[in-house]
């Protein structure tokens, strides 16, 4: 480069070069990209959308499973049953199995809780009543929950309510959902249940609901269906 | 070059078909964008906003100072790309003849001093003219092309200039700064 006017006017043509180092466009060049260019545009959207989808389930995914590590789990120590329960000795103690058997998949539990007056005793000195419990929504008569199914779903040291319904729809399994997420709600500060899932098994309904662990400030139920995985997340204030 | 644009942003535009109308404004808008977005995002832009235009050729037309909204077009466009680096630019660079340094050289400026120097040192718009194309105000136009040029000297290696007057005066471009 040189000094004075001389060096300005190359400096002046060196930055022309400069830009026109990149092909210009022509008017028909500008017509036929236009097509091209909308298609990138649509591509790079639904890229962009993915990836904050990717990143929302991501982050869900964290927020439901790390509560869930850190829960120990307790015990049920006992069953205590109330007027409409099957009668059993005061302070006989139950395991989940038992638990199940009698207050699930019993007829006289269909639509209630815990039966009115019964508490359910935990061996660390929890002690639920009725309202800690979410109903049990309905049970298609004679239909029993199978063995594998409880076996599989069975969460060690923790007690669970299993609630068959006849469910062969995803709207019925959301119905279902959200029942339960009302009745936790309405549990309040006396819900210790962990979360809820449910699942497909040959054309009915498992609901599962487990626990016991110390309330939780967010509930999460989910359905899956056919692989596909639909969240519902609810929230329960707690005053523990 | 100052007639160009001119001639690129007065209302007889409107008259010209699409053909002229890119052939009008595609230096400018083409030296704006590549000056402001660097060479490989400055094409794409350029693709992208004079495409835009042919979409909308019958609003286009009607624009009474079309470079700087295409040049904003051309950058709202292009912005998405940066999440994925890895698509190639619409338009290959062509090898051309200039300063070895300079392209390193104008990198080491901002957008802004770099659209200024480009523009009024390289295509001899004046400060008004510069300034409506990047819509910013003449006073600012100056203060960025007066750091900007004097940056890329120093970078460059060059004779400083005399003044800011002589640079106005010799390089021709500012008839009413």
């Amino acid at each position: 480069m040189h000094e004075g006017s001389t060096s300005r006017d190359r400096l002046g043509r060196d930055l022309r070069s400069w830009v026109e180092s990149v092909t210009p466009m022509t008017p028909e060049s500008a017509r036929s990209e236009s097509p091209r260019l909308h298609r990138e545009r649509r591509r790079r959207r639904q890229r962009a959308l993915g990836g904050v989808v990717t990143v929302v389930a991501l982050s869900l995914g964290v927020l439901i499973v790390v509560p869930r590590l850190g829960h120990s789990a307790r015990d049920v120590e006992s069953v205590t049953p109330g007027n409409s329960a099957p009668p059993r000795p005061e302070g006989c103690s139950l395991d989940a199995r038992t638990f199940v058997d009698e207050f699930v998949s019993a007829p006289a539990a269909l639509g209630e809780g815990l039966p009115s007056g019964s508490t359910l005793s935990l061996a660390d000195g929890t002690v639920f009543d009725e309202s800690g419990l979410v109903r049990v929504l309905s049970i298609d008569p004679g239909t029993a929950v199978p063995r594998q199914s409880l076996d599989a779903l069975e969460i060690s040291g923790g007690f669970k309510v299993v609630v068959v319904e006849r469910c062969g729809s995803l709207a019925s399994i959301a119905t279902i959902a959200e029942s339960i997420r009302s009745s936790i709600s309405t549990a309040g500060s006396n819900s210790h249940l962990a979360g809820v899932s449910i699942s497909l098994d040959e054309g009915r309904g498992l609901v599962v609901l487990t626990g016991p662990r110390v309330i939780a400030d967010e509930l999460v139920a989910e359905a899956r269906v056919d692989g596909a995985l639909i969240d519902f997340a609810s929230s329960v204030s707690s005053t523990d | 070059m100052s007639a160009d644009f001119e001639c690129a942003n007065s209302k007889d535009l409107t008259s010209y078909g699409f053909d002229a109308f890119v052939v009008s404004v595609e230096p400018i808008l083409r030296a704006a964008l590549v000056a402001r977005h660097g060479r490989d995002r400055g094409a794409v832009a350029t693709a992208e906003a004079l495409s835009w235009a042919w979409e909308r050729w019958e609003r286009v037309r009607e624009i009474e100072s079309p470079i700087p909204y295409l040049v904003k077009v051309g950058t709202s466009r292009t912005r998405m790309r940066l999440l994925f680096p890895k698509i190639e630019p619409l338009i290959a660079p062509r090898e051309h003849e200039f300063e070895p340094g300079l392209d390193k050289a104008l990198r080491k400026l901002s957008d802004r001093q770099r659209s200024c120097v480009v523009l009024i040192a390289g295509y001899g718009l004046s400060f008004a003219e510069a300034g409506e194309v990047l819509s910013v105000t003449k006073p600012t136009v100056q203060k960025h092309f007066e750091r900007g040029i004097e940056r890329l000297r120093n970078e460059l290696g060059v004779a400083g200039p005399e003044s800011d007057e002589s640079v106005a005066i010799e390089i021709g471009v500012d008839e009413d700064a």
